[in-house]
């Protein structure tokens, strides 16, 4: 039973060392827009999407759809997790980032880099029914 | 009879297979998408605290098995025949153990660890739950020891969990025809792990895709979709922690704000995504929701999709 304990414990390092070696590196090409809506899209049951926006530096977005329902995007490791937000979600302005709190806890706040858009998408967020 | 387990043989072979896999996918220039170390860290963590939780639960289901024997109808004796049937047997029992897994959220909880990688290769085979076991996942096998020795079904169990290893890929598009109508294949269970709508709660078989067939819960895989691989509502999160308990949490949670004792019971032995007020969808609302010739029709029904906000 230790020899399979230690059998296994060396696969994982062994697996994941080359996992991280082989496709550890991010992505040549950050995603965009499209992305954003196509994850929203796929990521929400039956939500459709209108307009989307993704961070500067790719780090997630968000997306609007025409009942001005808004969603956010994670990046969760080379792909999106999302969430519609809920009325009243807390979201804020921080050395010029949009802060979106979601109220799970292991969802986490999303930080995203949205340059000039950011007011627009806050008022989004804030009028969101 | 002595029989060995056969996942603890089949071990170097899955180390050795996901190399392989890893270095094919490598080759093949696709260096995004297909692995992503984190996630293949979390998956292989949930297998190695399966093998523990296994072992910790191993006197529940050993018990059972042995206690069910007791009153066994038959003695068929060790013949291969006798395997074959037992074959049989247990992956019909796991067909209807993997469906159960997918319409009642009690089991659901469980089953969910599996599917929650939003990638698909060998590596996501491995992601298992820690809670099984504890969920009594087991007692649609229990009906086997009443024909079958004990070690005979742990042995043909073992054997179907080793099969269910190399379907875990994109690497292997189509078997041969004869095959892909016999067995399950990497194209069924791409289907069964997928998002996609029409694809949800389909392909749950084991090794063989004849019971799909026959109960009316099999789908081809698409031509022309691409696949999106994970579960609805995807974790965003690598914790193994959270991945192995976010189902139970959800169940606690939602049996905790239940306005009565009939939505609690249903948020336990609903189809996950039922909920008392009709905020969430369910599988087959989904698929449903989106099916040819309902799509527009809902969407115009529809002002507000049943979507359950963060």
């Amino acid at each position: 039973m230790l020899t399979q304990a230690l059998l296994s414990v060396g696969g994982i390092a062994l697996i994941v060392t080359l996992a991280w070696l082989l496709f550890g590196r991010a992505p040549s090409e950050p995603p965009g827009e499209r992305d954003v809506m196509d994850a929203a899209r796929a990521a929400l049951p039956l939500y459709r999407p209108v307009r989307a926006v993704c961070g500067r530096d790719g780090r997630g977005g968000l997306a609007v759809d025409a009942q001005g329902r808004v969603a956010i995007m994670k990046p969760h490791g080379s792909h999106f997790s999302a969430r519609l937000l809920a009325p009243g979600t807390p979201v804020r302005m921080e050395d010029g980032r949009l802060i979106v709190e979601t109220k799970e806890r292991m969802f986490g706040a999303v930080r995203l880099d949205l340059g000039e858009a950011a007011p627009e998408w806050l008022a989004m967020i804030e009028e969101a029914r | 009879m002595d029989l060995p387990d056969p996942v603890a043989l089949a071990i170097p072979a899955f180390i050795l297979l996901m190399a392989a896999e890893m270095a094919w996918i490598w080759r093949r220039g696709r260096t995004a998408g297909h692995y992503e170390w984190r996630d293949t860290l979390t998956s292989l963590l949930m297998g190695f605290g399966s093998t523990i939780a296994g072992l910790l639960f191993a006197g529940m289901l050993v018990g059972s098995a042995l206690f069910v024997s007791q009153f066994r109808l038959v003695d068929l004796g060790w013949g291969w025949w006798v395997f074959l049937l037992c074959f049989l047997a247990d992956d019909l029992a796991y067909y209807a153990f993997h469906r159960a897994a997918h319409r009642v959220r009690w089991f659901w909880a469980s089953h969910v660890v599996h599917h929650s990688s939003q990638h698909y290769n060998l590596s996501t085979a491995l992601r298992q739950t820690w809670t099984g076991t504890l969920s009594l996942s087991f007692v649609f096998s229990l009906p086997l020891f009443l024909v079958f020795d004990p070690a005979m079904v742990f042995f043909c169990s073992g054997v179907n969990l080793v099969y269910q290893f190399w379907i875990h890929t994109e690497s292997v598009k189509t078997m041969p025809r004869w095959f892909e109508f016999i067995f399950n294949t990497p194209s069924h269970h791409r289907v069964h792990h997928a998002t996609n709508p029409r694809c949800l709660d389909r392909n749950y078989a084991g090794m063989l895709i004849i019971w799909d067939r026959m109960f009316g819960t099999f789908e081809p895989e698409p031509a022309n979709e691409p696949l999106r691989y994970g579960i609805v509502r995807n974790l965003g999160s690598f914790n193994p922690l959270w991945v192995a308990a976010h189902e139970w949490t959800g169940i606690a949670q939602d049996v905790w704000h239940a306005p009565d004792w009939r939505a609690r019971w249903n948020y336990i032995a609903q189809p996950p995504g039922w909920s008392h007020d009709g905020s969430r969808l369910t599988s087959e609302e989904i698929r449903a929701g989106v099916a040819p010739n309902r799509a527009e029709a809902r969407a115009d029904r529809d002002t507000a999709p049943p979507l359950r906000p963060a």
